[in-house]
């Protein structure tokens, strides 16, 4: 879009200084400066000593950085107000809690139409740059804190392992939504991803794989709980090297299945109630050595599996069916 | 929130694309923060709230109304004069004990933290219940958001067709949206046994002509709308089409717990709270994220002690059973099971009822999963259990905890109508310490 938008611009940029459109400088820079610059330009240190970096990692303090956007992402569509949060984000109601600016006062009316008269007609800084862009790209956005308080230790073992991580990009994240997928990070601000689905649909798992290896690395929770999945699925599973998590609860998984999950080596948490694995299949993943907890209610494993998988991994805690049944 | 909705036509269900697309656009709303905020800020399925790292999704919140007895449940004083015939067992948390009457909970105590120095500004029923609810006090002109109209505000559905906010057995009576909009009331259940009542399409009308039908209702109440665009009407429009959203459901299976084996109903008894209490598995399981299920006749101003008899046996079964089953499925680790009432009970026996009065200044509520780290009491009274001696916990904090364990932000003002800020806990401080 953004490699489309330059001649664009140029075009309308001269279409519209003759029809007398909004100057950039004289009349959008100030609102910027004025309403939007203290939270989105480059990171300082207050008065306290404490790092302020860019807020939602957005920089709005120079021609370069206003067409980043966020990571990429453009905040402004020239020509297109509707597809243009730069705009959108500043005329929601008050009451709203992502309004624009989030502190002080809002954009006056006439402000707000003299930033969308600019977007509409073509989006054009004339001989504007401000801040220059330096080539390493901003620092990740951080989760606002809001008087809630740091992670709990699980959490905080989520950070350790995304530590390093680049992010998934957003179009490999969107074909996974596609499918049915629920992505989102494992904890805020974590390049890792949790990946679930809450809908059972019928849906094309072939290409599930292919889609998963996109963000292969950055996989640690994989919830396919209640989808119906079988062992194709379970077998066909790319290498997911940050698996951390696997929820099977409720797909028809067999032993079969089972034993290609021993591949994941850093599997800690994992969920196979309900499914048709068998004291067989248990002692399979019995060998993985990473393994904390493994869920085996309503499935085909007795209590001699269940003992056989403590022996073998005294550390493992193995939760069993809920009440007391007939067996 | 300014979008097209209340232009959109009724009668489009729910497809396969547009599910795929509410996903994709929770996808850029949930990934606001690592990823792209920006996208789309007009097709927000998930709030772009920034939250803070939450340890759970959803809330299972079991209400005993009238105001539970503490000393006969959860912080027996025994050999206290106050404490009446009942007796305490020991638990699988060591050194909590409990009351006789809760052997099979004993067993799961090491999920749950028994905070019993709780304690409220209002010792009467509707203030009570309201301020528990809410976190504000009960005033004349103001109706404020419950817990679970504040989630579903600030954190957004999981589900796509099926309600973010359920209430078995309570409904107006405890959960309501106050000042939010009317979309964010829960969804009142009465019988948990029944089900969603009227959920199908009537079998009697063809699918042509229910779609014709609605097709008509559509364009009566387009120009209507057009014309005059106010949340209220904006807001049964929505009721409709949540409703035939909900019907066409493959998910509304949720709601029938017939689908449960006889056993599963037996372990959580085959009363209205077990079975609500199962209920709110299922539902949790399907991505609701905030049940509440409520059980009434705590009020023992008389014959408190052959009452309690009778009323703790069931929540014995129902709570002990909840937690194993979510343990057992792996849901647990991110559900928060709570235990509340409005108030407590007078330590002071009133001889000639053989009762407990109301008594706010103490009482006993329990958290357990959803990041609550179990096994032990938090906070204690003294030897009476008439005062607390540390930790004392006010509703609002207890909220607060709830809110924080959620990850919602609790400076979050959101305005009411008449311009008045309100946030999710009032100024409640959450007890940080239950999640260490």
């Amino acid at each position: 879009m953004r490699r489309v938008a330059a001649p664009l611009l140029a075009l309308v940029a001269l279409a519209g200084a003759a029809r007398g459109a909004v100057d950039f400088e004289t009349s959008v820079l100030p609102v910027l400066e004025e309403k939007c610059f203290r939270c989105h330009r480059a990171a300082y240190e207050d008065d306290r000593g404490r790092l302020r970096k860019p807020k939602g990692g957005l920089r709005l303090d120079g021609r370069a950085w206003i067409e980043w956007g966020v990571d990429g992402e453009p905040v402004v569509t020239p020509g297109d107000v509707e597809a243009s949060p730069l705009w959108g984000l500043t005329v929601l109601d008050e009451d709203d809690p992502d309004r624009m600016p989030k502190s002080g006062e809002g954009l006056t009316a006439r402000e707000a139409e003299v930033l969308r008269r600019w977007i509409d007609e073509g989006a054009s800084f004339g001989a504007w740059v401000g801040a220059a862009r330096d080539a390493s790209p901003p620092p990740p956005p951080e989760a606002e804190e809001a008087g809630a308080g740091a992670p709990s230790p699980r959490l905080a073992g989520f950070l350790a392992l995304g530590e390093g991580v680049p992010a998934a990009t957003s179009a490999s994240i969107e074909a996974l939504a596609r499918l049915g997928a629920r992505v989102e990070p494992v904890v805020a601000g974590s390049p890792l991803l949790r990946v679930s689905f809450p809908v059972r649909d019928e849906r094309e798992w072939g290409e599930l794989g292919a889609r998963l290896r996109a963000v292969a690395r950055n996989v640690a929770w994989l919830d396919l709980s209640r989808t119906g999945v079988g062992d194709d699925v379970a077998e066909r599973l790319p290498e997911l090297p940050r698996l951390v998590r696997l929820d099977l609860r409720g797909t028809t998984v067999s032993d079969r299945g089972a034993a290609a999950l021993a591949r994941f080596d850093r599997l800690e948490d994992l969920n196979l109630f309900g499914t048709r694995v068998t004291d067989a299949g248990l002692a399979k993943l019995g060998r993985l050595e990473s393994l904390r907890v493994v869920r085996v209610g309503e499935t085909g494993c007795t209590e001699e599996g269940i003992r056989a998988l403590r022996e073998a991994q005294p550390g493992v805690r193995v939760v069993g069916d809920p009440f007391e049944t007939d067996r | 929130m300014t979008d097209d909705r209340r232009l959109r036509p009724l009668a489009r269900r729910l497809d396969d694309p547009s599910r795929r697309r509410f996903l994709a656009d929770a996808a850029r709303g949930l990934l606001g923060v690592a990823v792209a905020p920006f996208v789309a800020p007009f097709a927000r399925a998930a709030s772009a709230v920034p939250l803070a790292p939450a340890t759970a999704r959803h809330v299972i919140y079991v209400y005993l109304s009238g105001g539970m007895s503490q000393l006969d449940t959860f912080d027996p004083k025994p050999g206290a004069e106050t404490q009446g015939p009942t007796r305490s067992i020991d638990t699988a948390a060591d050194g909590v004990r409990i009351s006789e009457h809760f052997p099979l909970l004993a067993r799961r105590m090491d999920k749950v933290a028994v905070v019993r120095s709780m304690q409220s500004t209002q010792g009467a029923h509707a203030q009570g219940r309201y301020h528990l609810h809410t976190g504000y006090e009960l005033r004349g002109t103001i109706r404020h958001p419950s817990l679970g109209a504040w989630l579903e505000r600030l954190a957004g559905t999981l589900h796509p067709e099926l309600p973010a906010h359920v209430s078995v057995g309570g409904g107006a009576y405890t959960a309501s949206a106050g000042f939010l909009d009317p979309r964010f009331t829960p969804l009142p259940l009465g019988d948990p046994e029944e089900g969603l009542p009227h959920a199908h399409r009537p079998a009697h009308v063809p699918a042509e002509t229910f779609d014709r039908r609605l097709a008509r209702l559509d364009a009566m109440n387009t120009a209507f709308r057009q014309r005059h665009p106010s949340r209220d009407v904006d807001a049964y429009a929505d009721l409709y089409e949540q409703a035939v959203k909900l019907m066409d459901s493959a998910d509304l299976a949720a709601f029938d717990l017939s689908r449960e084996s006889a056993a599963t109903r037996a372990a959580y008894g085959e009363d209205r709270l077990g079975q609500g209490c199962l209920l709110a598995r299922r539902l949790v399981e399907h991505g609701v994220r905030f049940v509440e299920v409520v059980n009434g006749g705590w009020d023992t101003h008389n014959d408190n002690f052959e009452t309690m008899e009778e009323l703790c046996p069931p929540l014995d079964r129902a709570l002990a059973a909840l937690l194993a089953d979510l343990d057992a499925r792996g849901l647990l680790d991110e559900t928060l099971v709570v235990l509340a009432t409005e108030f407590g009970r007078t330590p002071r026996i009133v001889e000639k009822r053989n009762g407990r009065n109301h008594h706010p200044q103490a009482f006993t509520c329990l958290l357990a999963g959803g990041g609550v780290v179990g096994g032990r009491a938090w906070g204690a009274t003294n030897e009476t259990g008439e005062e607390i001696v540390t930790e004392p916990v006010r509703v609002k904090d207890f909220n607060a905890t709830i809110a924080y364990a959620l990850g919602l932000p609790l400076d979050h003002e959101l305005v009411s109508p008449s311009g008045r800020p309100f946030t999710v806990a009032d100024d409640g401080k959450p007890v940080t310490g239950l999640f260490a």
